[in-house]
């Protein structure tokens, strides 16, 4: 592949225009996003169906990702797929599907596990199907594999390396009892996994009505022209970029022993190349908070992905103008066999920010906060240790401002998920949600202002042990340009008798005051001078009550009349004497 | 003598369609922005002058108007409606702002949030509480709601949606809550989700109870408004509009139910296109609508067009029963253009009407596929809409080449080239999309191409997907006023009612059921269906822990449901739900997560006149040869036909272009088209 040094070359050397391969190419995206589609219609497991905690992907015989339907697993579905082909290397053939799970070979908690499927014709491989879920449990110390306190991977759940589920298109049954064996849910699991070969059979239904119109040699060409035209167009941005060396770094609260972690970047940009290290980051931690490197590029590729746009196709083509590296050993990327549990959440949610912090100079890249810290609360009735309920999934944080617009609803990379209904939600568990409403002056204050982050108010049963994790109370949504930070992260029980309690950062499998939980993620964070946001905005803000009267005030050097209109002489006089 | 009336508003067109009992009159005037209203009496005066008579006879004389209207389309795309009011559970007002965390697009910063419809200071919370069972846990607190009304009276809000958690289960609260709005502000116009929806997931029911509450006040004051009107000319006949169920109602129902008419005009095509398509012969049919901007796809099976319950409509959730047109932002008017990966790309943008295609002459310069399509010689330049417009073939050139094949360094006619195939591979992937990914093989199906630009592609996109007959029924352009006239009567109920397969009550079943088709024929009784009614149930089916249903028809010949029905309708399940995600659990219990039921009263159908085949031989109708692209061959000079001359019987083999005043047919090698008896097109593919 040559690299593309000018903007008119990235263009004319599309030169020799083939209009049935940019035909492929959309081919290809739309069979990857109807698998998706199909495969959460299709599950019964939440992790599937509302969180679409999944990525499918094709991919070419070398295992070149051509399309996926979840840009944000490129990276692992690309190691993945890499290290499976190097595994079973001459000894991949028709009717084989492999899985693996493992997070030191291309994965990323034990929790995601992938089938690679070749798609073979005439005895020669042609592509690969891929298929990534988050399962529902796989072993280890707790239910559902999120172990704030383990050391080793095994603490986690159980790590397994390529195994063939199906050779000539049956399945092996020794290796599927085994699975089966080392998670608590085997029905759900077994269900799950019916759902992922359902998912590839479609796929290479759809790949079989391509070769019969095009031909084998065509779709070949096509699964590298959609690669190189990828390629051309991330070339084409970060060849926009100023050259030069860029750092970054973002720090998260603590460990869950106790310390914080610094992820810290060293980002290389050279004419279309953008080269990241992370090898400054601190040491890995005896906790979940570790990552592999594979997710470290996952995360990596978050604001690169935002720079492109939802109109560049995500595949391979991406990175090979992208490299990461991380010496081993450090949180970005962890030595075999230290956990890494929540490193989907933190420290991916890091890693992603200091990439953000140090191209952002260099780009056009004017966003603030990417993610918001999250925080986990897992809960399970005492005498039952397969119950996992996962109360996290109503933590609603809030997204950054940005230059033309305020913050709405939830970090844009992080709304892939799907929000439960509250009523199905007490239909199935029988739980209550009695509140579930905006924080009012919780969005970072800037120019463009953060999005507030949610309340969720949730009746508790007693006798449960829970499970949790707060981040985000030291190092909220940050704010850029001026603008503030979103308010941080809680988690509170609130008692029969109105008093309130926050719980502690970490706690393990332990019981709670009865009482309703009240889990607030924090706001996004602002953009540029809240003095400057346009008094009228602010008035409308008090309004609908997402900015309060004192937060008028003091934010944003406004003031109001007592008919809600504004006073703008007040607003004046507030804005001369403490503008920032 | 009696007229019956259809009438399509349109963006550009408002379309009409008339009868008397002999023949068909067709014919379209302007659509006058924002004025819908003048735009159908402009078309009344049209159809008089036709009829040799004036508008007041011609009224006098009507039996029934038929009306498609863009009224709540545009309202929700302009976001021009009502000053709207929201009353829900306390502590639940944002659940319309969350949209379960729904955003379009992951890695699209600049999108900016929805408009609020309902700004957050107008969603009020109140004091109450249900259960899932539909216990009242916490008591209605009434003294905070008529404050609420109150407050939201002095704001100037004239529409108010009520939704209440759990309403579906039981609406005491959600009923009280409405009384007191009629108490304390009698004449606002009150959306009680209940009715509307009353249908498990808070956010699908309030936001679909929402756009209901913001567009229904518009749409009651222009159908209101417009009756008068009609009535002043002495009209005395029936006022009907399209339902986007594919139904009509009155305008006393549909004054207050907006929500139902958001696909009001597409509607009126698919059911038509049921209609038509089956005087030809053909209960399978895929329809493909291409206008200028956008390309309407609908599946229908088995002469019943596919309904849809998911779509969002201006960022808005609606979840009422839509006809389940697709839609794709590729039409004649979408631009081509280069990106910097060096790859061609057609649309979404439009040049739409004004300036459009850089072919009007109207000052657009970039080019479009009707620009393409132009240099291809697939369109005549002289014969545009009839003659009345001609096309600057010089300026297609200079667009394509500026914009397209200059930076590929291609020739223009090679630019055109790939213009069309993109073009016709994204319409033949949303073929696809209506048609595999739902389980059904698009080969079982034929193609109805309409719209003015339909007809050229469709010969192309089969070869795709592998589509043997081509319709293209004479009245293309105006198939949506045509619907008006062949539509029945149709209420579309729907209840929640979460049980476990294994373990439903018959009698309560059948007592819900029994409940919505009494208010269902009511509803018929007082819109004027007097010819019998046809009663259809259905039940939302999912295995445990799905969040998406299966739709099962549920059949029985009786007003009851009974034991063997039911387990009759849960085994389909199954079968349906392999059909569409390709596996099934037999095994395995479901769970049904609602009731609905469809009541369709029935209407007289409008005459049609089947024509006498004539000779085989198109010759009277042979317009002479012009050179028109086909690939891989490049131009060839083929026979052109004026379709007016055409006559039923006569067969046009391909290669051969046939034109109609509003719409061109490309007949593409190995393709036969008879004109059938019905005005119909019938191509068939050889191959």
């Amino acid at each position: 592949v040559t690299t593309v040094a000018t903007q008119d070359r990235a263009v004319t050397s599309g030169a020799g225009f083939d209009i049935e391969l940019e035909i492929l190419r959309h081919k290809f995206q739309a069979i990857a996003g109807e698998m998706g589609v199909v495969l959460a219609n299709a599950a019964q497991s939440p992790q599937i169906n509302q969180e679409l905690d999944f990525a499918v992907a094709l991919a070419d015989r070398w295992g070149g990702v051509a399309a996926i339907d979840n840009p944000l697993h490129l990276g692992s579905i690309a190691r993945t797929t890499a290290g499976v082909l190097e595994y079973f290397k001459f000894d991949m053939k028709d009717g084989d599907v492999t899985l693996v799970n493992d997070p030191y070979r291309g994965g990323t908690h034990v929790q995601d596990t992938t089938l690679v499927m070749p798609y073979v014709l005439d005895n020669a491989i042609v592509l690969y199907l891929i298929a990534q879920a988050h399962l529902p449990d796989m072993g280890g110390q707790i239910a559902g594999n999120y172990n704030p306190i383990a050391t080793e991977i095994w603490a986690e759940g159980v790590p397994i390396s390529p195994v063939k589920i199906r050779r000539y298109a049956r399945p092996v049954r020794d290796i599927v009892t085994t699975v089966l064996l080392n998670t608590r849910r085997p029905d759900e699991t077994r269900r799950d996994l019916e759902s992922l070969l359902a998912t590839l059979e479609l796929g290479r239904r759809r790949v079989d009505e391509l070769v019969d119109v095009y031909g084998i040699e065509r779709l070949r060409e096509a699964l590298a022209y959609t690669q190189s035209y990828a390629e051309r167009r991330a070339r084409a941005e970060i060849l926009s970029w100023t050259d030069g060396l860029y750092e970054g770094e973002r720090t998260l609260d603590h460990d869950c022993a106790g310390s914080p972690v610094t992820v810290r970047v060293a980002a290389t940009i050279a004419l279309d190349e953008l080269h990241l290290d992370f090898s400054a980051s601190d040491e890995q931690r005896p906790s979940f908070v570790n990552s592999t490197l594979s997710n470290t590029v996952n995360f990596a590729l978050l604001p690169v992905l935002l720079l492109l746009g939802p109109d560049v196709p995500v595949n391979s083509g991406i990175l090979r103008s992208i490299s990461v590296r991380c010496d081993p050993g450090l949180v970005t990327n962890a030595r075999f066999p230290a956990p890494v549990g929540w490193s989907t959440s933190h420290c991916g949610a890091e890693i992603a920010e200091a990439t953000a912090a140090a191209i952002a100079p260099a780009s056009r890249f004017r966003a603030g906060a990417l993610t918001c810290p999250q925080v986990l609360v897992m809960g399970r009735p005492e005498r039952d240790r397969h119950d996992q309920i996962d109360l996290s999934l109503w933590a609603v944080g809030g997204a950054a401002g940005v230059p033309g617009r305020d913050g709405w609803g939830r970090p844009d990379t992080w709304s892939r998920s799907i929000l439960p209904s509250i009523e199905r939600w007490e239909v199935t568990t029988g739980m209550r949600v009695h509140e579930l409403e905006l924080v009012p002056d919780s969005g970072g204050a800037g120019r463009w202002r953060g999005a507030p982050g949610f309340d969720v108010v949730i009746e508790v049963p007693e006798g449960w042990l829970y499970t949790l994790v707060v981040e985000g109370r030291d190092n909220p949504a940050g704010g850029v340009a001026g603008g503030r930070a979103g308010a941080p992260a809680a988690v509170t029980i609130v008692a029969v008798d109105g008093s309130e309690m926050d719980v502690s950062v970490v706690q393990v499998e332990q019981g709670i005051p009865p009482g309703r939980m009240r889990i607030r993620l924090g706001g996004g964070g602002g953009y540029g001078e809240p003095f400057e946001r346009e008094a009228g905005s602010v008035v409308e803000d008090v309004a609908n009550g997402l900015v309060t009267l004192e937060g008028a005030r003091r934010d944003y050097g406004v003031a109001s009349r007592d008919d809600g209109t504004l006073d703008e002489e007040a607003t004046a006089s507030l804005r001369s004497v403490s503008g920032s | 003598m009696a007229f019956k009336v259809g009438i399509d508003v349109g963006g550009t067109f408002t379309d009409f369609v008339v009868t008397n009992g002999s023949g068909l009159f067709k014919g379209k005037v302007a659509t006058r922005p924002d004025d819908e209203a003048s735009s159908i009496m402009e078309a009344i005066a049209v159809i008089a002058g036709h009829y040799e008579t004036d508008a007041q006879q011609l009224l006098a004389e009507t039996e029934y108007i038929v009306l498609g209207t863009t009224v709540v389309t545009n309202t929700m795309l302009e976001y021009s409606g009502a000053e709207t009011g929201l009353i829900t559970t306390k502590g639940f007002r944002d659940v319309i702002e969350l949209r379960r965390g729904y955003k379009e697009s992951l890695f699209d910063l600049s999108l900016p949030a929805p408009h609020p419809i309902v700004p957050r200071r107008w969603r009020k919370g109140v004091t109450e509480r249900i259960d899932y069972i539909g216990n009242i846990v916490k008591e209605l607190d009434e003294e905070e709601v008529r404050a609420v009304v109150g407050e939201l009276r002095q704001a100037g809000v004239e529409s108010i949606a009520v939704c209440l958690l759990f309403s579906f289960a039981n609406n005491t609260h959600e009923r009280r809550v409405g009384e007191i709005i009629n108490e304390e502000y009698p004449g606002c116009l009150v959306s009680l989700s209940c009715d509307v929806l009353p249908q498990i997931r808070e956010f699908e029911r309030v936001s679909t109870t929402m756009v209901n509450a913001y567009t229904s006040p518009k749409l009651g004051r222009y159908l209101r408004r417009l009756e008068e009107r009609l009535r002043e000319e002495t009209f005395a006949g029936s006022l009907l509009v399209m339902q986007s169920n594919g139904g009509v109602m009155d305008v006393g129902y549909s004054a207050g139910r907006g929500v139902e008419a958001v696909l009001s005009g597409p509607a009126g095509g698919v059911v038509a296109a049921v209609r038509v398509g089956e005087l030809s012969g053909y209960r399978n049919i895929i329809t493909a609508d291409m206008g200028g901007t956008s390309y309407d796809v609908c599946l229908i099976h088995d002469g019943k067009p596919e309904v849809g319950v998911d779509q969002w409509i201006s960022r808005y959730r609606v979840a009422v029963p839509l006809l389940d047109v697709h839609t794709i932002g590729a039409g004649g008017g979408s631009i081509a253009w280069v990106d910097t990966g060096g790859a061609l790309r057609v649309g979404p943008e439009s040049a739409g009407a004004y300036p459009g295609p850089a072919c009007y002459g109207r000052g657009g310069t970039r080019p479009t596929v009707t620009d393409a399509n132009l240099i291809l010689g697939c369109m005549d330049p002289e014969r545009f809409l009839g003659g009345a417009m001609s096309l600057d073939q010089d300026a297609a050139i200079a667009a394509i080449t500026a914009h397209v094949a200059g930076t590929l360094g291609i020739s223009p006619i090679d630019g055109a080239v790939g213009i069309v195939r993109i073009a016709n591979n994204n319409m033949a992937n949303a073929i696809r999309f209506v048609s595999i990914s739902r389980g059904r093989d698009p080969r079982d199906y034929a193609l109805m191409a309409f719209g003015g630009a339909g007809g050229i592609h469709a010969g192309a996109q089969v070869g795709d997907v592998g589509i043997k007959t081509i319709l293209v029924p004479r009245s293309a352009s105006v198939l949506s006023a045509l619907g008006g006239l062949m539509s029945d009567f149709k209420v579309s109920k729907i209840q929640s009612f979460v049980r476990s397969s294994a373990n439903v009550d018959l009698d309560e079943l059948n007592e819900i059921f029994s409940t919505m088709q009494t208010e269902a024929e009511e509803l018929l009784q007082n819109a004027g269906a007097v010819h019998g009614a046809v009663v259809d149930r259905y039940l939302d089916v999912h295995y445990v822990g799905q969040v998406q249903e299966v739709i099962v028809p549920l059949r029985s010949r009786t007003r009851r449901v009974t034991a063997v029905n039911l387990a009759r309708a849960l085994r389909d399940f199954h079968d349906l739900h392999e059909q569409l995600y390709a596996f099934k659990r037999p095994n395995e219990s479901a769970e049904i997560v609602s009731l609905r039921l469809e009541l369709t009263g029935l209407r007289e159908p409008v005459a049609t006149v089947a024509r006498q085949f004539g000779k085989e031989s198109p010759e009277d109708a042979y317009l002479g040869t012009r050179a028109v692209y086909f690939e891989p061959d490049g131009f060839r000079e083929v026979p052109i036909y004026d379709g007016q001359l055409l006559e039923a019987g006569n067969l046009v083999s391909g290669p051969a272009v046939i034109h109609e005043p509003d719409t061109t047919i490309v007949v593409f090698e190995g393709q036969e088209a008879v004109l059938d008896q019905y005005e119909m097109y019938v191509i068939e593919v050889v191959e």
